[in-house]
């Protein structure tokens, strides 16, 4: 539940879009005033194999040291740096290669393993920022203004069903697929419905989260081949309840909203510039917005670049 | 005419509302420059006031006034003049879903299009749309007239128990309750009349291209069958 | 649970030589065309009675629901209802059978008044803990007990401030009169407490009457308007009711006059079936804005409530604490209604021993437990539901129900028809004159008044000053489920049944 926002740089080049995306969900945060996150995409620089990962780690002698010896035996970690964050944990975020993609899961999982860490994501070609707390601190907190990339989808959080804390802020990540990320305002109702098959087709579920459950519902269908807008127009058909969420992918944005329009959602674009957003208030901060157009109930827009 | 302007930049919404109540005691015209999409500008603004919001205002723009005048110069984001009562809110721009929800009275003007559930539970007054209308215009509509220049979106009146809604565009469904009826002279005058009023130029064999969408019955789920019709 | 009702022929056709033998409640008094009585045929709101040879007689037994209304009205004490043991074989009761034969004839679902019906755990489940030597107990003829509650002191610059925990709840004109309202509203202000506009608009008599009025603000938003919210003491923001949790209010058109249309701005005569959410509530963000909208509207005066009728209440309490709610209602599954689908009024929604345990303990997590007030409603009766309702963690009660009973409802559950015997659920002017507001008042003040006293007495067993003050180890559970829905210590076992 929640404020929602993505922005496309249509040029396909860096753009400071990390700035750009804070500003827009500095301006929902009266949708949400639980935690923040940010997907920016196309700015990490990654050589081919290379993941950056974010760890929360408690703050506790010795923990951070059996974090990175965990780490080591399956990859050398090739760079790291440490965030200081809130509520006694720190962020570690550390560079590593890895011999496939499907790697990726096993070792987060691994790292999971040990008490009081909890891997926030793992990604190739975004950079994941969430935490909990007002837009503006975390936006310092992560220097987020300095950000570059072509994409990125963010999101304010009112909480509902689920705990808030830093895990379940969103945007959420699977990784049936690589780098997909989701954010949402909404509540999905036939949830268990929605769940239930992923599971049995063996995807992992960390959380009870909704949009833990949309993320791996698109990321399974472009794993089957849809394209974005298909998977899209497939979950408004499948997915129950009031919601309109964002997808972000490696190379774009799409947005889906349910059949019955129940939260909102409004785009605009221009030459340079393709928005989407909980209202108007937040695509006002990356363009002029004359022309604002409302997605329709049960619309679905993609934009890819 | 006594003119008064505010700048509300980096105020709340608590403190604008405050400035704008005491000020309409006092002048007849008032500008909020820098408005910025912000919500519930005007709420609840019962002194018979001019307001020019210049740019776009957010959610809930002008709801329960009851005797302003209200013109944004740009957009409206969802619910402009929720729950009025009396007066206008006239939005140069677009607007969002539920334009007009329960209002009592009044009218208000959207120039380009709306989203969905436009005019939904209004009792009375009326609602101009220059764009199209989108999903469930006049959802349970108990009263006044909607006027929707473009095209109307999916179950267009559904529910509704009374009043009209006059369409220019094409009708994409009608929901449950609506029936489609062409327009009469009366009808055609009254909206030449409302339209001319609020600077819409029409050709007037467009005029003949209205249909409206009437209820039903005024007793769909509880009524006997024979009040059908 | 059946009833069997019985005429003695002879007590009824006794003292008929009276003027106008239908003296009790009679709308024709006109002693040419009485000769029988008719009291019991007329007034019974379930259709129990046919007329053979002149004479009424009770036929359809299946029909009663034991309001006892013609034994009530019966001048000659004729009658006698008497509920009988239930015939049940297995799932198979004589009411299902009874419903089933209705549905397949009438095709539809079944429309009622009132709350549940069926057994659900109750206040009476729970007993208060009496002082001792341990801890003393206070005495009620000595010595003082404090009533007075402040709610809504969060944001709001007037809060609400009663004489009594013990609130009027919403009710609105439509689907109760106007000689209802007054007497509610008056029976309200001679308490010193608050009561409830509904959601059918601001009566002006009512307004008159009530020193503390709550202007409800429901999903049809009918009579509002920012003079309605701005000449109240409150807003409550309606999201749901116990009794038919997650629909909207349901004024069927037969009560829809020309006052009540007039006063909700919608058509004679047609239903009034407001939203099942508001059109602009639909998630957590919204109802926050809502409350800021408000406030707006009001310039941040009064309190704002938000009521709830009991579902996954944990959840939507905390929502609407950290929405900014000032007050926040849960009503229970037993809570009542003017009308309402009977499968929803008997099948959703949780007791409320349960949702208010549940409420609490949310504020509580979200450290908001002192900043928003608790207001408990659903089934609430007499002074020991209140005291009982406050140690589980309200700050004060709803009554409904049972302050229409103080000025005569029998609970016949036909509030809907419009043709309510005691001229409370009713807008027909001859039925309405039945109904002596004045008296009425003071009925429902007297009442509030004794359980408010009866309220203290608990309190003061419990060996407290103030009736805000009981709590939870104050109780102690009757039942293995009323422990484990309440997390309250098992008589005798001195801990929680614990899952």
């Amino acid at each position: 539940m929640c404020g929602i926002a993505g922005v496309v740089y249509k040029d396909k080049k860096l753009h400071p879009v990390g700035a750009a995306l804070t500003k827009m969900l500095d301006a929902l945060q009266h949708r949400g005033p639980d935690s923040a996150g940010f997907a920016i995409y196309g700015g990490l620089g990654l050589e081919e194999n290379e993941y950056l990962l974010n760890i929360e780690v408690k703050e506790k002698a010795g923990l951070l040291e059996a974090v990175k010896s965990t780490v080591n035996t399956v990859t050398p970690i090739k760079s790291e740096e440490v965030i200081p964050s809130v509520e006694n944990s720190i962020i570690y975020r550390c560079k590593i290669a890895l011999k496939s993609f499907a790697a990726l899961k096993p070792l987060i999982m691994e790292i999971d393993k040990i008490d009081d860490v909890i891997v926030l994501n793992g990604a190739h070609s975004f950079e994941m920022i969430k935490d909990v707390g007002l837009v503006k601190d975390i936006a310092a907190r992560y220097d987020t203004a300095s950000k570059m990339g072509t994409h990125a989808i963010g999101h304010t959080r009112f909480s509902t069903e689920s705990i808030v804390d830093r895990y379940h802020a969103h945007p959420f990540q699977s990784y049936i697929i690589p780098d997909i990320t989701v954010v949402h305002n909404g509540q999905i109702t036939n949830y268990w419905k929605i769940r239930d098959p992923l599971e049995r087709k063996g995807h992992i579920f960390e959380t009870n989260n909704d949009t833990e459950c949309i993320v791996h519902y698109i990321a399974d269908k472009l794993s089957e081949g849809y394209k974005l807008e298909e998977a899209l127009e497939e979950s408004v058909k499948d997915m129950d309840g009031p919601f309109s969420y964002i997808v972000g992918t490696p190379n774009g944005v799409g947005i889906a909203k349910d059949q019955l329009g129940l939260r909102p959602g409004v785009m605009a674009e221009n030459d340079e510039v393709f928005a989407i957003a909980s209202e108007e208030v937040s695509l006002r901060e990356v363009m002029d917005t004359h022309n604002v157009e409302q997605i329709a109930p049960g619309e679905t827009r993609a934009y890819t670049i | 005419m006594k003119e008064f302007e505010i700048d509300v930049n980096h105020k709340t919404p608590r403190e604008i509302n405050k400035a704008i109540k005491e000020a309409a005691k006092e002048y007849d015209r008032i500008t909020v420059k820098n408005p910025n999409a912000m919500h519930y500008l005007a709420a609840g603004l019962t002194e018979p006031v001019e307001l020019v919001i210049d740019g776009s205002a957010g959610y809930f723009a002008g709801t329960m006034v009851h005797g302003a005048k209200i013109h944004i110069t740009e957009n409206a984001g969802w619910f402009p003049a929720d729950n009025m009562t009396d007066g206008e809110v006239i939005v140069d721009g677009s607007a969002g879903d539920g334009v007009g929800q329960g209002i009592y009275g009044g009218t208000v003007v959207v120039r380009k299009d709306v989203g969905s559930r436009t005019g939904e539970i209004m009792k009375n007054g009326t609602i101009i749309a220059g764009g199209s209308s989108g999903f469930m215009t006049g959802l349970f509509m108990m009263g006044g007239r909607i006027v929707v220049l473009g095209d109307i979106s999916e179950d267009a009146g559904e529910s509704i128990i009374r009043g009209v809604i006059y369409v220019l565009g094409n009708i994409k469904s009608l929901g449950k309750n609506a029936k489609v009826e062409d327009v009469d002279e009366d009808d055609k005058k009254e909206l030449k009349e409302l339209l001319t009023k609020y600077e819409f130029d029409l050709e007037d064999n467009k005029y003949n291209e209205f249909k409206k969408i009437v209820p039903r019955s005024n007793r769909p789920f509880y009524g006997k069958k024979s009040e059908e019709g | 649970m059946p009833f069997k009702v019985e005429r003695n022929r002879y007590l009824c056709r006794r003292n008929f030589d009276r003027p106008g033998c239908c003296w009790y409640m009679c709308d024709n008094r006109d002693e040419t065309l009485c000769q029988n009585c008719y009291s019991c045929y007329n007034n019974c709101p379930h259709h129990v009675y046919e007329i053979i040879d002149d004479e009424p007689y009770p036929v359809h037994h299946e029909n009663c629901v034991g309001c006892r209304i013609c034994e009530e009205m019966c001048p000659n004490n004729a009658i006698e209802v008497n509920a009988v043991p239930e015939d049940r074989r297995n799932v198979w009761s004589l009411a299902d059978l009874v419903e089933i034969n209705r549905m397949s004839t009438e095709g539809s679902y079944k429309v009622r008044g009132c709350g549940a019906t069926r057994v659900i755990p109750t206040f009476d489940d729970l007993t208060i803990v009496p002082a001792q030597v341990s801890r003393p107990p206070i005495d009620k003829y000595r010595e003082p007990c404090n009533t007075r509650v402040v709610l809504g002191s969060r944001y709001a610059e007037n809060p609400l401030v009663i004489d009594t925990p013990i609130m009027i709840a919403a009710m609105s004109f439509g689907a109760i009169s106007k000689e209802a309202k007054i007497a509610l509203a008056m029976g309200a202000s001679l308490a010193g407490t608050a009561t409830n506009t509904g959601e059918g608009g601001m009566l002006p008599e009512e307004r008159k009457y009530a020193s503390k009025l709550i202007a409800q603000y429901a999903s049809g938003r009918f009579g509002v308007s920012a003079e309605y919210l701005n000449n109240s003491e409150a807003i409550e923001i309606k999201i749901g009711q116990g009794a038919k949790s997650g629909m909207g209010g349901h004024l069927l058109g037969e009560k829809v006059t020309a006052d009540v249309s007039r006063i909700r701005m919608i058509p004679e005569g047609t239903d009034a079936l407001s939203p099942a959410r508001h059109m602009d509530i639909v998630g957590p963000e919204d109802l926050s804005m809502k409350i800021s909208q408000l406030r707006e509207i009001t310039d941040w005066k009064i309190p704002i409530m938000v009521k709830f009728t009991s579902g996954r209440v944990s959840d939507d309490v905390k929502i609407a604490a950290k929405a900014g709610a000032d007050i926040i209602v849960v009503d229970g599954m037993q809570g009542g209604t003017g009308a309402g689908p009977a499968v929803v009024t008997e099948h959703s929604g949780v007791p409320t021993i349960a949702a208010i345990v549940e409420a609490d303990e949310a504020l509580k997590q979200v450290n908001l437990r002192k900043d928003v007030s608790l207001v408990a409603a659903g089934g609430i009766r007499n002074g020991a539901d209140v005291a009982k309702a406050i140690a589980l963690g309200a700050d004060a009660v709803y009554i409904g129900t049972a302050a229409l009973v103080s000025i005569g409802c029998r609970v016949c559950q036909k509030c809907y028809a419009g043709t309510c015997r005691k001229g409370i659920a009713t807008q027909n002017p001859q039925l309405r004159r039945r109904l002596d507001y004045v008296e009425a008042g003071k009925r429902v003040a007297r009442y509030i008044e004794a359980m408010t006293e009866e309220a203290v007495m608990l309190t003061q067993q419990a060996g407290n000053t103030d009736v805000s003050k009981l709590e939870k180890d104050d109780l102690r559970a009757l039942t293995v489920e009323a422990s484990a829905y309440t997390g309250v210590k098992l008589a005798g076992l001195e801990s929680p049944i614990k899952y």
